[in-house]
């Protein structure tokens, strides 16, 4: 009582207002912080945040106020120091995987449903949560990713761009006709509905190398579905040279020798 | 010749050039069977209703729907002046699609198409779109067309800008096309407004290009989807 007697009713009057601007403060952040995490994150993970930062910023305002009414607040500080060294060392990952969690929320380099590359783990993001990713690798297994390690990791987002461009290096041997061979690569290419128009696909002799003649083919295809198009198209272009008579050689070395070889026998 | 379109009171059998449908009477259902020359789907049916509908559909079904948007790229650049409203024809190819029709309701079973489907990216590689991809010519008047292979889009430049610019493809949202047919046309109006000599603007207009045409059913309004917009900017050129 005897504190309370002694506080200057401007005193009390600085500490209320500090206290309401602050909760006035909390309360626009946390709307703030609802609405632009809406379409980012899961509304329990918007809750957890929004719960965080409004305590914390009140929490910040009363320690600041209780000076003022004549409460040392050094004491509370010191104990709540140690529990808070002790709690954050128990906790440095959790809190950690948190915060990497919440940046990624930010930055969204990947999303649910993409297909992605994370360090040496790639499948498809099944769920992004605020302390781990969970991958679905491609061959069906359930991988649990703490978010420190997906944030500090290199990532490949294999969908993030509406398309992207597969490759084709095609021997020929030296004896087709490497102009008829591109023309028929071509003509698949056209013939695809999903190897794109645009970006044009392209196809060429690109090296005259030790054992056939090198043709090139590029295409560009939906990122969602490049694979197919590739495996489909590839099989299509083998088949296909090889009913024009075009064939992909063996690899083949013509000896010539200095001597001539007698066959034994021949004499 | 009973026309592809329109409702068709089971069973039935059509044949038109190289497709034959038909459903037949099976047990206590119906088999539906769809046979070209080189495809034949075939699908059981087990419905109370006795009516199914066939009309041309946004034409961005096929071969899958990985995209809403159909670009038209035109054989021969147009040259608009700046200040004036145009209005030319081309081409959009045509998917066909099968309705059952429950109380005002649509729902679609099978999408079919006689063109060869295409894609393409319009914009980069980084911030594009994935379109369905068609090459047309350019007319002054309705040019003649096969109801089942194309249709026809009236598309109605105007170019707000203050320069000449040219005009060479044409991107398109499928959520705001209004398809009407009859036994002779299948048509859109459609909208470009040119802001600038790389923005446009893309929409539909909700008309019959001849009187008495009628309108076919919007295969995304008859799936429930939202639409977000029905319009298209082109951003990345004309």
């Amino acid at each position: 009582m005897s504190i309370i007697q002694n506080i200057q009713p401007f005193t009390l009057l600085k500490a209320a207002i500090i206290l309401s601007f602050a909760f006035i403060i909390s309360k626009a952040i946390s709307i703030h912080l609802r609405r632009s995490l809406k379409d980012r994150m899961k509304k329990d993970h918007i809750e957890l945040i929004v719960k965080v930062t409004y305590y914390t910023i009140i929490g910040i305002a009363l320690l600041s106020v209780l000076p003022m009414l004549g409460i040392n607040p050094s004491g509370l500080l010191l104990a709540g120091g140690i529990a808070g060294i002790v709690v954050g060392f128990a906790s440095q990952r959790i809190v950690s995987n948190l915060i990497s969690g919440v940046f990624m929320m930010i930055e969204r380099p990947i999303r649910i449903g993409d297909s992605v590359n994370i360090g040496n783990i790639a499948g498809v993001v099944e769920d992004i949560s605020i302390i781990s990713t969970i991958i679905r690798t491609f061959d069906g297994l359930y991988v649990r990713v703490p978010n420190e390690q997906v944030f500090t990791s290199s990532i490949t987002n294999f969908v993030a761009n509406p398309v992207r461009r597969f490759e084709y290096n095609i021997g020929i041997r030296y004896s087709d006709d490497a102009d008829k061979a591109v023309e028929i690569i071509k003509n698949l290419i056209d013939e695809h509905p999903l190897a794109l128009k645009n970006p044009e696909p392209q196809a060429f002799v690109d090296e005259l190398g030790d054992n056939s003649v090198l043709v090139r083919v590029r295409v560009w295809a939906p990122s969602t579905e490049w694979y197919g198009v590739k495996i489909e198209l590839l099989w299509r272009i083998k088949k296909t040279l090889e009913k024009n008579g075009i064939e992909i050689p063996f690899p083949q070395r013509t000896l010539w020798f200095g001597n001539e070889l007698k066959m034994m026998g021949k004499e | 010749m009973e026309s592809i379109y329109g409702l068709h009171t089971l069973p039935f059998e059509l044949k038109e050039k190289n497709i034959t449908i038909s459903v037949r009477s099976k047990d206590s259902g119906y088999i539906y069977i769809r046979e070209t020359h080189d495809e034949k789907v075939e699908k059981l049916l087990f419905t109370k209703r006795n009516e199914i509908y066939l009309c041309p559909v946004e034409p961005v079904n096929l071969t899958k729907t990985i995209t809403p948007f159909l670009l038209i790229e035109l054989q021969k650049p147009l040259l608009v002046e700046p200040k004036t409203k145009n209005k030319v024809y081309i081409r959009f190819p045509i998917e066909i699609g099968a309705f059952f029709k429950i109380k005002g309701d649509y729902d679609n079973f099978d999408i079919f198409t006689f063109t060869k489907p295409k894609y393409t990216l319009y914009g980069d590689v980084r911030r594009g779109v994935v379109c369905k991809y068609y090459k047309s010519d350019v007319n002054t008047s309705i040019p003649k067309t096969d109801i089942l292979k194309e249709g026809v889009i009236e598309l109605r430049i105007e170019n707000d800008s203050s320069e000449w610019v040219e005009v060479k493809k044409a991107v398109f949202n499928s959520f705001g096309m209004k398809i009407y047919y009859n036994d002779k046309l299948v048509s859109m109006i459609a909208k470009m407004k040119i802001l600038n000599s790389s923005i446009a603007e893309t929409g539909f207009s909700d008309a019959p290009l001849i009187k008495g045409m009628d309108k076919s059913v919007e295969i995304y309004t008859s799936r429930k989807i939202t639409l977000s917009t029905a319009k298209f900017v082109m951003e990345a050129g004309v």
